[in-house]
This record gives structure tokens, sequence and C-alpha cells, in this order.
């Protein structure tokens, strides 16, 4: 792999003539003048910035916008092409990373004993009990899944690598894990907000990550980042990026993903033909990240319910330092885990690759995907047909993580006392259950058992025809698993999603127990009709 | 050059394709067709019809479909077009485009659906099909060669809505023969047929079509028409099994394969999966199996609201 230094600058040059030349073209064709299109960049612009009015960047970017309007006014027609190119630029700037490799080199070696420390730190108890062995994160991280096969596509082409995303911390441990496997750094776009958090700025700035505004709503910035990530994989670097945009607020698993940034990989794969580049293939590796407790949980699910995507960039649980670290701290003290599934790799047009790239076809074939980008022979991207295949990749993708997610006793107690709840009331939509825990929200702990008795069944049969992973703590009989599960919620959040009194279980925080719940939606197993739509993004209609 | 089509099978929707490309801007081959008529020049092998192929009809029904997209699977490429027929179904109700998929790596693929009946095609009537497909170049190429036909292709990007609807067909002809064979009058045939309609409707919403998919060519303008006419085969066994002869002796004497007899079957149980009541489907499906007294039991649909869900 080159060196970024030398491709900073060329990526750079690239991403503004190619952005610059799409949007031109695009005006042409529907007859509007270039300045509409730099005045509808200003008008975004500033409606963000005075809605955020401490982001990060404000002073910057209002002076860039201010003398940007100046300079449209004043400026001929034709000499809006030189205009639009330096608000790409501008853009190009934000976006691109820190990445260096020398400081690279120094903090993965670093890493490791690093976040061991800071484990240790917290966690004096455990360190006590483990002296003279100093835990690590190899102790509360897993990784199963296609490990050697990942390595593998890595020698063959440019891999993007597309995890589910449920908490702030999958960053960070995916950032751990490729490391603890070997692999260069992946280049990932991270959330602004990321950057100016004191627990992970430092490893945003160094660990090649390149900056997604999720607050700016302009189509340039859109178009620029696409194109910023799209050179990159041609560049060939290996890349991360978390398909469904967001973390997941119901705690479900991501079933429509952000078709944009995913189209990037088709995007690169067609220009290396183009070019005929000496490795032009793309493989998009999917990922689970499965946690045990997620630290936002309670900030997610109230989102979630709230249904309100203007409080998706409010501050939660990971923007408090205090909580990020008692959440490492019961994370080591509990044995908690988390687990990342690595599946199989796909080609960009969604099929399964072998160990060796080759794409396959459902029979098993080789098969040569150039000929999906023909046009009279010659490989030619084509928006409408490139769309079409990502879709039919981000399902394939959405399987893939479906398959890798890891089930925990968290989810399988939330699960189980959920359903019990709907038994208990069945003219009760389930927002209104979870509002008002229904009419009997004290459910005895022998019914309780057997209802995971009958969801770890289901799940073990998921498990034998690999339709999902089953972690360590569901591997008991029921009693242990209700006992496992309990004693989590208990750990971390503020009140714990369900608890015991007496022989009684009862739902403390039915919000709570839903999104836990959430991470077995999807699944052909239960008695009820599930409870998010087919999407993962809401409840039921019908449920309300 | 003017691009290859391959018709590979020699089913209805493969005779039909022959008849109405014959003097279509296209290089006409054709494999597996023995029933094709000899204007179509035969492949020497399948490699060889596969080769620089800008268009491949699938034309069989059912199983046949299966073993001909297995065939077709391995010479298949990226870049070929492929046209099917909307009518036939697999088990756990796998639509055609369903079955291409999972047997090959053909991906642009159009399914056509509409109102398609041979005696049309005989009488060189212009023909209006709807082709439902999410690539640009299945428009593209299928409207480059239906330029020389009397072939008019409507766009759709439903290819659940279009397949349901085409393998509903068949349970509206054989609905439309029972109603004959009951000597029941136009009004309540007509209702049977508008019952089947909403059926198809449900349930192919339930796979993820689009509704407004059952208001065209391929919901009131294929399946309505069925109650008129009277030679298809699946009409014919309708009207058979309703004056009470044996489903197992109504298929022998059949000269075709009457698929519709296994489509009903797996539109129960695809309906039965996902929660759809289909009770007029389910009525079919119990007088096919010999149910007795099919009048009543029709009667009880017609009573029945005619409400969408």
């Amino acid at each position: 792999m080159v060196t970024r230094s030398e491709d900073r600058p060329r990526i750079r040059q690239e991403a503004v003539i190619r952005v610059s030349e799409t949007m031109a073209r695009s005006a042409a064709a529907s007859d509007r003048p270039l300045a509409e299109i730099l005045e509808e960049s200003i008008f975004w612009e500033r409606k963000r910035l005075a809605r955020d009015r401490n982001g990060p960047n404000r002073g910057k970017d209002s002076d860039f916008w201010g003398v940007l309007k100046t300079k449209l006014r004043s400026t001929p027609e034709h000499q809006h092409r030189a205009l639009l190119r330096e608000a790409v630029e501008h853009y190009v700037t934000e976006i691109e990373g820190n990445f260096d490799p020398r400081i690279y080199t120094a903090v993965t070696r670093a890493i490791p004993p690093a976040l061991g420390l800071v484990l240790n730190a917290v966690s004096p108890r455990k360190v006590f009990q483990n002296l003279p062995h100093l835990p690590n994160l190899d102790d509360s991280i897993t990784i199963v899944g296609a490990t050697d096969h990942l390595a593998r596509l890595r020698e063959r082409g440019t891999v993007l690598l597309v995890p589910t995303h449920a908490s702030h911390m999958d960053s960070i441990i995916m950032g751990y894990v490729l490391f603890r496997l070997g692999h260069p750094p992946f280049l990932y776009g991270a959330g602004l907000n990321l950057f100016t958090n004191p627990f992970t700025g430092f490893f945003m700035r160094n660990l090649g990550a390149y900056t997604v505004d999720r607050k700016k709503s302009d189509p340039l910035y859109k178009e620029t980042l696409k194109e910023y990530a799209t050179l990159t994989l041609e560049f060939g670097y290996h890349s991360l990026f978390f398909p469904g945009g967001t973390r997941s607020r119901s705690g479900a698993l991501e079933r429509r993903l952000k078709l944009g940034l995913l189209s990037t990989g088709l995007r690169a794969y067609v220009h290396n033909l183009q070019r005929r580049a000496a490795k032009p293939k793309i493989y998009i590796v999917p990922a689970a990240i499965s946690y045990q407790l997620v630290l936002e949980a309670e900030s997610l699910v109230t989102d979630f319910l709230r249904e309100s995507g203007q409080s998706l960039y409010t501050e939660d649980e990971f923007d408090q330092p205090g909580q990020v670290f008692r959440f490492l701290s019961k994370l080591v003290g509990l044995d908690s885990k988390i687990h990342v599934g690595f599946g199989r790799g796909l080609d960009p047009f969604g099929n399964p690759v072998d160990d060796d790239g080759e794409s396959l076809d459902p029979k098993g074939r080789t098969i040569d995907i150039a000929r999906y980008t023909w046009v009279e022979g010659v490989p030619t991207p084509s928006l409408e047909r490139d769309g079409e295949f990502t879709r039919e990749a981000a399902d394939q993708i959405c399987q893939s993580m479906t398959r890798e997610n890891v089930a925990e006793s968290t989810h399988v107690v939330a699960r189980a006392i959920l359903d019990l709840l709907r038994d208990r009331n069945p003219s009760m939509g389930v927002f209104q259950l979870i509002r008002t825990r229904g009419d009997d929200d004290a459910i005895p702990v022998a019914e309780v058992r057997r209802r995971i008795d009958e969801v770890l069944l289901e799940l073990r049969q998921l498990a034998e025809r690999s339709e999902i992973r089953i972690g360590p703590t569901c591997e008991q009989a029921a009693d242990r698993v209700l006992e496992d599960g309990l004693r989590r919620f208990a750990s971390f959040h503020t009140k714990p999603a369900a608890s015991q009194r007496g022989d009684r279980i009862l739902a403390t925080d039915p919000s709570l127990l839903l999104y836990y719940q959430n991470r077995l939606e999807g699944y052909p197993m239960g008695r009820h009709r599930p409870l998010l739509t087919p999407d993962h993004r809401s409840l039921r209609p019908r449920e309300f | 050059m003017e691009p290859k089509v391959l018709i590979l099978g020699d089913d209805d929707f493969g005779q039909a394709g022959a008849q109405m490309l014959k003097n279509a801007p296209c290089r006409l081959e054709a494999f597996f067709a023995d029933r094709l008529p000899s204007h179509v020049p035969r492949a020497q092998t399948l490699e060889e019809g596969c080769r620089d192929v800008a268009v491949v009809i699938l034309a069989g029904l059912g199983s046949r479909l299966a073993e001909l997209a297995d065939r077709y699977g391995e010479h298949a490429q990226g870049d070929h077009v492929v046209l099917l027929n909307a009518r036939s179904v697999q088990e756990d109700f796998e639509l055609p485009y369903e079955t291409l998929r999972r047997r090959s790596c053909a991906r642009q693929i159009g399914v056509l659906g509409g109102p398609l009946h041979a005696q049309d095609l005989a009488s060189q009537q212009h023909v209006n099909l709807v082709l439902a497909t999410r690539f640009p170049e299945v428009r593209r190429r299928a409207q480059q060669i239906a330029a020389g036909a009397a072939l008019t292709l409507a766009p759709s990007r439903d290819l659940v809505g279009v397949s349901v609807a085409g393998a509903y067909g068949h349970l509206t002809a054989m609905l439309t023969g029972m109603a004959q064979g009951l000597e029941w009058g136009d009004t309540s045939r007509s209702l049977l047929v508008a019952h089947a309609l909403l059926e198809a409707r449900a349930l192919a919403l339930a796979l993820g079509a689009e509704a407004s998919t059952f208001q065209g060519l391929v919901g009131w303008g294929e399946l309505i028409p069925r109650a008129s006419v009277r030679s298809d085969r699946h009409t014919v066994l309708g009207r058979e099994v309703a004056r009470g002869t044996l489903l197992a002796d109504a298929l022998a004497a059949s000269e075709q394969p009457v698929e519709g007899v296994e489509t009903a079957r797996l539109a129960l149980q695809a309906g039965e999966r996902r929660g759809v009541e289909l009770p007029l489907t389910r009525i079919l499906v119990e007088v096919l199996d010999g149910a007795p007294n099919p009048g009543d039991r029709f009667e009880r649909i017609l009573a029945t609201p005619l409400v969408a869900e």
C-alpha cells in the first residue's frame, strides 16, 4: 500500500476535480446555473451554523461561507466553476483525516498496554484477582468468524469493512480488533463528535479516521464525502464504515442500510476497471459487534421511543467520560464480552467471494463480475444500475450481520420477559405496555425460566443452521441464564431492565427490555408477531 | 450489429417470442427448442448460443424453468439480459426471477406480464405487455428488440407484483372454468375473478409488491379478461373438475401441463406463512382435491363483501 503522505494531495486534487465536474455536468443537464448550487450550499451551511452554535470549526466555516457569498455576488458567471471548486476543496479539507503512518505505528504499539492500563485502573479488584497477569482487552473481546478469509481478501484487493453499529465504542473496538488480527490501518468515516470527545479524539485523529459530519445537509458536501470515500478505495486503502449510518436506536440489527456510502465500493471498482488498476477488486466484509450491555442503551432507546430524529445529536452517555469509565469498569469486572463476528466477503454486487477473492454464483461457480459493469462491452458507471446492485449487496450484508450476531443472556432474558408481558396483556399495544408495564408486571420466576428455556431452544436451532451465534452465557441452563442476565442488568444502567423480588421478576425498565430484546428481532422465532417494522426503524404501527 | 437473442426452451412464451421477433431487428437463435418454428436458427451448443448474446428468453414453466435456469447458469454472464414469463412458481412460492437468481449469476432480469394470448399473436394483433425490471439495460435492450415487433412494453419496477399477478392468472382461468362448469352467469363469474384479483394483490403485498401494480395491465388488464377466455387449458380443467371429473383424470386429459393446480397450493401455503387470508384460493384447492358441493363453497365467497384489505 502506498503511503498516505504521497496520496493525500492526489486524492484531494482528484476529489475536487471529480465533484466539481459531476456537479457542473448535472447542473448543465438540468439547465441550472452553477450559482444556484453554490447558493444552495450557502443556505444549508448557514442554516446548520445557526442551529449548531457550539460546533467545531464554527468560526472558520462561518467566515468561509460569508466570503463565498460575497464573491458569488461580484464574480461573473464564467468564474463560478472556480468558486465551486473552492467550496469542494473546503469540504475535502474538513473530511480528510490527519492520518500519519509514523504516528499510527507508535500508537498501535501503545494501544493494548494503554487500554489495558485504563481497564486495570478502573477495576482494581480484577487486577488483584489476576495478579501477576494484568487483564487486557483480549479478555473482554472475542473475535469470531471468517478472520483468515479477511486476511486473504486484503491481499487480493481493497476491503470495505461494514460492521453493525450500536455504540460509539464500536470504532474503538473495531480499531483494536483489526490491530489484534494484524491488519494495517483501515480508514474510516467517523462522526465529527468523536473527534471532539476527549476519550476518543486522540484515536480518531491518529488512527486513520476521516470526518463525517451528519449535521451537514448540503448535497455538495454529501457528494464530496462520497467521492472522497470512493477515491480512498481506489487508492487501495482498506476502509471501514457503519452502513446503518447512525447507532441503532432500537437496539436491533440494521435492516435498512445507507446506500450512498455503500455505493462507493462499486463506484471505486468501476473506476478501477476503467483505469485497468492492478488490483481492481473491492471486497465488502460485513461484521457484527455484539454487546451484552450497551453503554448508551438508555438514551438510544429513549430516542427510539420518542421517534425523534432531532435528538440524534444530543449529548448521551458517551459524551460523559465518567460514564465511559464506569462502563469499562463493569465490562472487566463482570467478565462481560464484546463479540466481533466477521462474515465472509462479498463483491460490490452482493455475490459471495471465495478465499482467492473470486466471486461465486449461487451454485458456487466462479463468475466474471466485470461484465456486470459492461455497456457495449466496456466497463461504464451507471447510476441506476449501480444503485440497484448496491441495494442487492445491502440485502446480503444485512443477512450476514444477522448470522454473525451473538445472542447473550441479556437479550434472551429481555425477550422472555417482554414475551410474557405481552401474553399477560394481550389487549395492550407494546408502546402502551412499555409506558405502563401492563396490569401485572410481576411474573413468577418459574414462568420466566420456562420461557427462557423456549427462547434458548429456538436460538440453538437457529445456531445449528448458522443463522445466529450463541454467546457463552446462553450455553447454560435457563436458571443460570436468568441469573446472569439480571446480574448484568443490575450492574450498569441507572435502573436495571429487570430485577428479582422474592419469587417474582419485575420489569423495572421496560424500555430497556425492549432495547435488549430487539437484538433478536427479525429471527424466525417466538409466538408473537414482530415488534418492529421490517426495516427495524420503528415499532409496528398496529402496536400503538 | 443487431443484438443476438437466444430463446431457451419452447413453451408458449418461447413460441410467442419466436413469432413476435420474426421481423424484429435482432439475430434470433434457439436451444432446447423442439417446438419452435423452423425459421429460428438453432445454436449448436448452449455455450455457443450464450456467446455474445444480448438477450436470453427463458421459455419454460414450473420445473422446466428451474431446469432451464440450471443449464443456462453454466454459461450465464453478468452483462446478459434475461427475460422471463411471469406465470410459474416453484416450491415455497418461489417466483420465476427468484428461480433464475438462485441458479445463475444473472441479475439483469426482466419479467414480462400482462395479457398474452396465443390467438392474438396468431392474428398478428398488437400486444401490450408489462416489463418489470430494476435495471435500465433490460429496458433498453427489450425496447430495442420490441421496436420491430407488434409489441408495446410498459415499464414497471415491481418484479414481485408482476410475477404474482402472472401466477394468479392460471388460478383465475381455473376459477373461470369452474364457474362455467357450475353454469353460473357472467355476474357471478366476474365476481369470482374480482375476488381472485384481490387475493393476488393481498398475497403480493405481503411479499413486498406495490399496490398500484394491480390497478394496471397485470392486474385488471390481465386477470379480468380471463373471465372470457374459454379455450385456455386451465379454464378447461376448471370446468371439468367443477362438473365432477377427478383432478387426476382432468390432468391426464390435458395435452399440456396445467401448472396452476400446483400454483394454487403454493399460493395458499405462502399466504398461511405470512398470515394472509386467501379464502377463495383455499376453496379452489379444496375443490381441486375433490371436495363435494363446489357450488355451495364458492357461494360463500360471492356473499363476502368485495373489499381490498
